[in-house]
This record gives structure tokens, C-alpha cells and sequence, in this order.
């Protein structure tokens, strides 16, 4: 399943860990920006969307659970990790009662396999045709694969969502009543410079399954084959869940055995 | 595959399980059908029928909420030629890769909780030594004797199950000091409630004891002790439902290890036999949690609940010799 | 926003290690598993004990067994790796062995986290477990 990396801020005066810890987390795929005071930090946080704050304890201009405190009434959803130096309880306390999870920098093997825990951002598609039939159609083929695509019945409103949402693949017919095609994926583009466009020239019956099949080769067929490793990757993982969900009713919980099935077969594992 | 084929595939593959359920029955009132040209039959044959029902098995115990171990050693035992020895050195090599392919979804859910099985585990992985070792000395003496314990055993677990009742979240007032000085508490996260579950236990020392039981039985006969691990922890030491299924399963992996190990040095694990066991069963419960959304559980614990009972007394008959049952 | 990735409900280090162990020891095992069989059946190896008068004796006790067919117990089959029959012991022994291995890593980060009293019963189960690995302990029965 297509799969995106998180958005993730790193919030920490001391310049040599931050871009160690950065460019550790680039390499797993994600989008890391860095900030080197809680200031800083809060002006990020009003530019973009993040799903992840990885916090200072000290900073130079605030406490850290400030700046989390401050993060959280922008960005409600954020999640956000507490980094200190050294342990002390009161402070763990106060993390968790902020429910942050929270690290000692000493020990940042917890960290990274706290992260890999967190699930990757699903991939978000917007469709965008004035004709409601044909987005409802493609929708539901989109909805099949566990998506849940944004709907745009013109370039204006695509535009607007695009400012509000993140896009990571934008499906746009040429025609549209108040713009061409080609100009909204442009705009798209210039909003988030990594959407994937997909420009659909069809008419009638043609066009949904051009859509469709640019979709999986543009995209689904791509991130689903992957590599090799990945591949196995992938299955180990669906059989953990599988067998774990066996053992779990054979010995008398068929309640969770049921859930843990349903998400190995989704391949929507939480866990990696 | 769309939703609704793959649904009505599954109603298919359920209904049609339901007819192979109750084959088991059939072939018993036929009265030893393979046992009798098992010399004549050409050998081929022997690994696709294992593996066929021990698929069968497989999904059978998944969908009834019965360990594989606990069908396989009565049923394989009743209605294949092999010895008892054979039948329960093949049927611990599946309870343990069954148990070792489960642990490791368990144990990162956090649901299996390792605290907990370290100690019991040490008590029950040596007593299941002891266990295989007077299994084995008794079948040299009398398979008999063998048969009709493990008649009784079968029996007695088909009363369990028949009667199981668990505590979702049993109230633990006081940890007592063992299980603080292990620090055998947790917390996990309660996906269906969506809330933070905190744990501990008590009677430790009661708990381990009993263990000791178990961990005889389960070596002596070569069932996995699911039926036996989740009471004890629930129950008697007291953690939630969820940790004591979890982590019974996990515990398998450890106390199967050393009873699979006696078994298989005294020449009790036949590869002929073992493997398409092993391979049959895994995959028939990779197939049996599919069928879990379509099925409907209660009516299959119920039909296996009856063939245990069943197999049980005929285990019991066999070893006194009465012939009641055929 | 209590998750299912709070800290508190993460598993504890020591438990995420076991488990990925057991992992890639069990799925290694189980392939190897159908592997040697496969060489097994088919004949690719030549079998100590021929499969047909595998069968024909199965239905004896095991001491009775290991007399008709000759086989002998314990580790020898280690030796024997030539032969199709034995070489199914392989993946039986990864099996085995998968748990005592994880045991050992875990032996190794409670000492290194000073925790006396796991250490002491994570090595009393490494023995444990060796000792039945080992075969020393005999069957009984004769």
C-alpha cells in the first residue's frame, strides 16, 4: 500500500545532534525540518502541516513543554516526542500528562523504534471534475483500494483544498468550467512541489478507465511491487499479524483474533 | 478480488468446512478405516491426507478457540496407524511452530508481556522436561497407560472449555511481593475499548505452582496447554484476558521447546510425519482467521467441544481396555 | 490523545528485540523446513531408512522403531547430513534452537542493564533448555 513519510519537526539547539537525528530520519523517508529555538519552532509550525514534533527539553528562549504546549493549540493533531539530556521523573510525569512520549537522549535506540512505529501517512488523492457521476465512480474504485479521496468540482476549489490539505497525487480532468487542466495541476504543483499529476483527456466510459489505469500505473503498481525486500518485507509482516491473531484464537480470544485479521489483510499493519 | 466475492468465497470455504467437521464423526463409526491397510497403502499417500487434515485441523482450531496441539495429539493419534510416541513428538514440533510464529505479533503489541512469561516459563519449560521424560518412560512401559491419561486429559479439557468462564479485567487490590519483585505488570492499549489498560498480578507463588502441573502435562502428552495457561494466568494470578491468552501463547514457544527437544533426540519426531503436521496446520490457521469474519465461532467450539469428548473416551476405553466403544 | 503508540504502552526494548528474533528464526526455520522435505521426497538424497519402511513401522513404540530401522538417537543425525531423512532435522533443530538464541541476546541486555534478578532466571532457563537440547538427559524407557 502506497505509503507516504510523516512530516516531522525537530526542535533543538544543539546543531550537530539536530542534523544527525535529521538526516537519520530522512533516510526512513521522511520530511524533516529543524529548528534551533521554540520560537523558531512555533513559526514553522504556522507555515505547515506536521505530524510529528520531536522537542527539546532545554531551549535557549522556552522550556520544551512549552513549546509542545504552544504546538498542540496550532496543530491539535501533532504528535509530539520530549527529548532530555537527563532522566528525572517530574519532568516524565509532566510529559505524559501532556500525553507526549518521552526519550532521554542516552537511550535514542527507544526512540527510533518508538518512530517506527508510527504509521506512515496515508497517501491523500484529489479528484477533480465537474462531472459529480464520474467523481463518485472513480471515488468508489479509489475507496476499494482504503483510500479516502478529496473531491474538487472545480480548479478554484481544488485550489483551495490543496492550500488546506496535504496533496500527494492530484487526478484533474482537462476540461473544467472555470480553468483548464493543465493550469490547475500547475498550481497544484507550485502548493506542494512533490503531487504526483494525473490529466485526464477521455470522454464518457473511456475516461474512468483511463483514470483508473493511469492510478495504478502512475501509482498503486509502483509503491505495491516495490523492491524485492520490501516485498518480503511485507509478507513477514502479514503473517506476524495473521499467526499472532491465530495464536491469540486458539487460545480462547476470538474477538481480537478477528481485528488483528482484518488489519493483516488490509495490509494496513500499524506496527512495522 | 472484489468484496462481495471474497465473501461469498468465504461463505463457501465455511460451509464446506462444515461438511469435513463432521467427517471425523463419519470415519469414527467406520471403525479405524486408515488404521487398517496403513502397512498396505503405498507411502505417498500419507503426507497429502496429513496434510489435508491437519489443514482441516488447523482452521477447525482457530475458528473454535481450541490450541492445535489439543486436537491434533486425540484426533491424529485416533485415526492415523502411527504410535502414540510418534503422534505426540509430531504433535509438540506443531504446538511449538505454531507457538514460535505467533510470539513475535504478540510480544510487539505488547499483549504477550515477556515480564510475565519469564518466570512462569521456567517452571513450566522444566517441569515439561520431567513431563516427556515420564511420557516416554510410561509409553515403554504400556502405551496404554498413555492412552487412557490422555483420555482423561481430553476429556477433562472438554469439560473446561465447556465450562471456561474468564475475567475480562480481573481486580487485583494487592500486587503481592513476588510479583513486585519481578515486576510482572504492564500496560497495553485496548484497541476495541480505545483506552490504556494498566495490569498486575497477584498469588504469584499459587500461579507458578500450578504451572508446575502444567508444564508436566504438557510434556508428558504433547499437547500445547493453552486450555490450562489462560486460566491459571487469569484467574488465579489475575492479569486481563487479553496479557493471559497472549502470553499463554508465547509461553508455548518456550515450554514446547524443551518437551520437542526430548522427544525429538529419542527418535519420537518422525520428519515423514512431522513436517506436513507443521505445514498443514500453519496453514490452515492463516486460512481459519480469514473465515473468522464470516463464521460464526460458537457453533464450531460447541461441534468441536463434542468430537474431544468423543475422542476422549475412546482414548479412556482403548487404555482400560473395555471395549464399549468399538 | 491517548494513541496506541503512548510510551507507556510500547512494548518494553528488550521484548521488541526478542521479538524480531523469533521472527526471522521461525519464518527461516519453517522455509528450510519445506525445503529439506521437499529434497526428502523427491529423492534428491538418498535416505538412511527408506520412506516405505518408514511406514511400515511407524505403528511400534520408539525403542521398537529405532531397533527395526537402526537409527540411533540424539544428535547423530548432525553427522549424517547427507542423507534426505536426516537432513529434515535441520530446520526441526533452527525451530529448537530459535528460542535458546533469543534467550541469550536477552541474557545479554538484562546483564547489561544490572537486573540481577531476570538475569539469574533468563541464564536458569538458557540451561534449561540446553540441557534438553542436549540430549544428556536420555529418554528413559529402556
Amino acid at each position: 500500500m502506497p505509503e507516504q513519510g510523516l512530516t516531522i519537526l525537530v526542535v533543538d539547539d544543539d546543531e550537530q545532534f539536530l542534523e544527525s537525528v535529521a538526516q537519520r530520519m530522512r533516510l526512513r523517508g521522511h520530511q524533516v525540518s529543524t529548528a534551533a529555538s521554540g520560537a523558531q519552532a512555533l513559526e514553522a509550525a504556522r507555515g505547515a502541516r506536521l505530524d510529528l514534533a520531536v522537542v527539546d527539553l532545554r531551549l535557549p528562549d522556552m522550556d520544551g513543554l512549552v513549546v509542545i504546549t504552544k504546538l498542540r493549540e496550532l496543530q491539535p493533531e501533532v504528535r509530539t516526542i520530549l527529548l532530555t539530556a537527563h532522566g528525572d521523573d517530574k519532568v516524565k510525569e509532566a510529559t505524559e500528562s501532556l500525553s507526549s512520549a518521552y526519550f532521554e537522549k542516552g537511550r535514542m535506540a527507544g526512540f527510533w523504534e518508538f518512530l517506527s512505529g508510527i504509521p506512515f501517512r496515508r497517501v491523500s488523492i484529489l479528484l477533480v471534475d465537474d462531472d459529480e457521476a464520474f467523481l463518485g465512480a472513480l471515488a468508489a474504485r479509489i475507496q476499494i483500494k482504503g483510500y479516502e479521496p478529496l473531491r474538487a468540482l472545480t480548479g478554484g476549489q481544488a485550489i483551495e483544498i490543496a492550500r488546506q490539505n496535504r496533496i500527494h497525487v492530484a487526478v484533474v480532468d482537462m476540461r473544467l468550467p472555470d480553468m483548464d487542466g493543465l493550469v490547475v495541476l500547475t498550481k497544484l504543483k507550485e502548493i506542494h512541489p512533490d503531487v504526483a499529476g494525473i490529466l485526464l483527456t477521455g470522454h464518457g466510459g473511456a475516461k474512468l478507465k483511463e483514470a483508473t489505469e493511469a492510478l495504478n500505473s502512475a501509482y498503486f503498481a509502483k509503491e505495491d511491487m516495490g523492491s524485492f525486500w520490501g516485498f518480503i518485507r511485507r509478507v513477514l509482516r502479514n503473517l506476524e499479524t495473521t499467526m499472532a491473531a491465530a495464536g491469540m484464537a486458539q487460545h480462547g480470544d476470538v474477538d481480537d483474533a478477528r481485528r488483528m485479521g482484518d488489519k493483516a489483510e488490509d495490509g494496513e499493519e500499524d506496527k512495522k | 478480488m472484489s468484496e462481495a466475492l471474497r465473501l461469498a468465497w468465504r461463505r463457501a470455504a465455511a460451509a464446506g468446512l462444515i461438511l469435513v467437521l463432521t467427517a471425523p464423526a463419519a470415519l469414527c463409526a467406520a471403525d479405524e478405516p486408515l488404521a487398517e491397510n496403513g502397512g498396505a497403502a503405498p507411502w505417498w499417500i500419507w503426507p497429502p491426507i496429513l496434510l489435508v487434515f491437519c489443514f482441516v485441523l488447523g482452521v477447525v482450531a482457530v475458528l473454535a478457540g481450541v490450541g492445535g496441539g489439543v486436537l491434533y495429539v486425540p484426533l491424529v493419534g485416533g485415526f492415523f496407524p502411527f504410535h502414540i510416541d510418534f503422534v505426540r513428538g509430531a504433535g509438540l514440533m506443531v504446538a511449538l511452530a505454531g507457538a514460535l510464529a505467533a510470539g513475535p505479533g504478540l510480544l510487539r503489541r505488547n499483549l504477550a508481556s515477556l515480564r510475565l512469561a519469564l518466570p512462569v516459563a521456567l517452571v513450566a519449560s522444566t517441569c515439561a522436561i520431567a513431563g516427556a521424560m515420564l511420557g516416554l518412560y510410561l509409553s515403554a512401559l504400556d502405551p496404554l497407560i498413555v492412552q487412557a491419561c490422555l483420555g482423561f486429559t481430553i476429556t477433562g479439557i472438554g469439560v473446561l472449555l465447556l465450562l471456561s468462564k474468564n475475567t475480562e479485567k480481573p481486580v487485583v487490590s494487592k500486587q503481592d511481593a513476588m510479583s513486585l519483585a519481578f515486576g510482572l505488570s504492564g500496560t497495553y492499549f485496548d484497541v476495541g475499548m480505545k483506552e490504556r489498560v494498566e495490569w498486575k498480578t497477584h498469588r504469584t507463588l499459587l500461579g507458578l505452582a500450578l504451572f508446575i502441573i502444567i508444564g508436566l502435562l504438557a510434556g508428558l502428552f504433547g499437547l500445547g496447554a493453552g486450555w490450562a495457561n489462560v486460566p491459571v494466568l487469569n484467574l488465579v494470578m489475575g492479569a486481563p484476558i487479553k496479557v493471559s491468552v497472549a502470553t499463554s501463547k508465547f509461553l508455548l514457544s518456550i515450554t514446547d521447546t524443551s518437551a520437542a527437544w526430548v522427544y525429538l533426540n529419542r527418535g519420537c519426531v518422525i520428519p515423514l510425519i512431522a513436517v506436513p503436521s507443521i505445514v498443514g496446520l500453519m496453514l490452515g490457521s492463516l486460512v481459519g482467521v480469514r473465515l473468522l469474519t464470516v463464521v460464526k465461532p460458537r457453533l464450531i467450539r460447541r461441534m468441536v467441544i463434542v468430537v474431544l469428548f468423543f475422542a476422549g473416551l475412546r482414548a479412556i476405553d482403548r487404555g482400560l481396555g473395555l471395549g464399549l466403544l468399538g | 490523545m491517548a494513541g496506541e503508540h503512548d510510551a507507556a504502552c510500547a512494548s518494553p526494548r528488550e521484548q521488541i528485540i526478542y521479538a524480531n528474533m523469533l521472527l526471522l528464526g521461525v519464518w527461516l526455520g519453517l522455509f528450510a523446513l519445506l525445503v529439506t522435505y521437499t529434497v526428502y521426497l523427491t529423492g534428491l538424497l538418498p535416505s538412511a531408512v527408506p520412506i516405505a519402511e518408514v511406514t511400515q513401522h511407524w505403528d511400534k513404540g520408539v525403542d521398537e522403531y529405532l531397533a527395526v530401522t537402526g537409527l540411533s538417537t540424539g544428535w547423530s543425525w548432525a553427522g549424517r547430513l547427507n542423507q534426505g531423512d536426516f537432513l529434515n532435522y535441520v530446520p526441526f533443530a533452527l525451530l529448537g534452537l530459535t528460542s535458546i538464541v533469543c534467550y541469550l541476546v536477552l541474557l545479554a541486555n538484562y546483564v547489561q542493564a544490572r537486573n540481577r534478578t531476570f538475569s539469574v532466571m533468563v541464564a536458569l532457563e538458557i540451561l534449561v533448555l540446553s540441557v534438553a537440547a542436549s540430549g544428556i538427559l536420555g529418554g528413559g524407557g529402556h
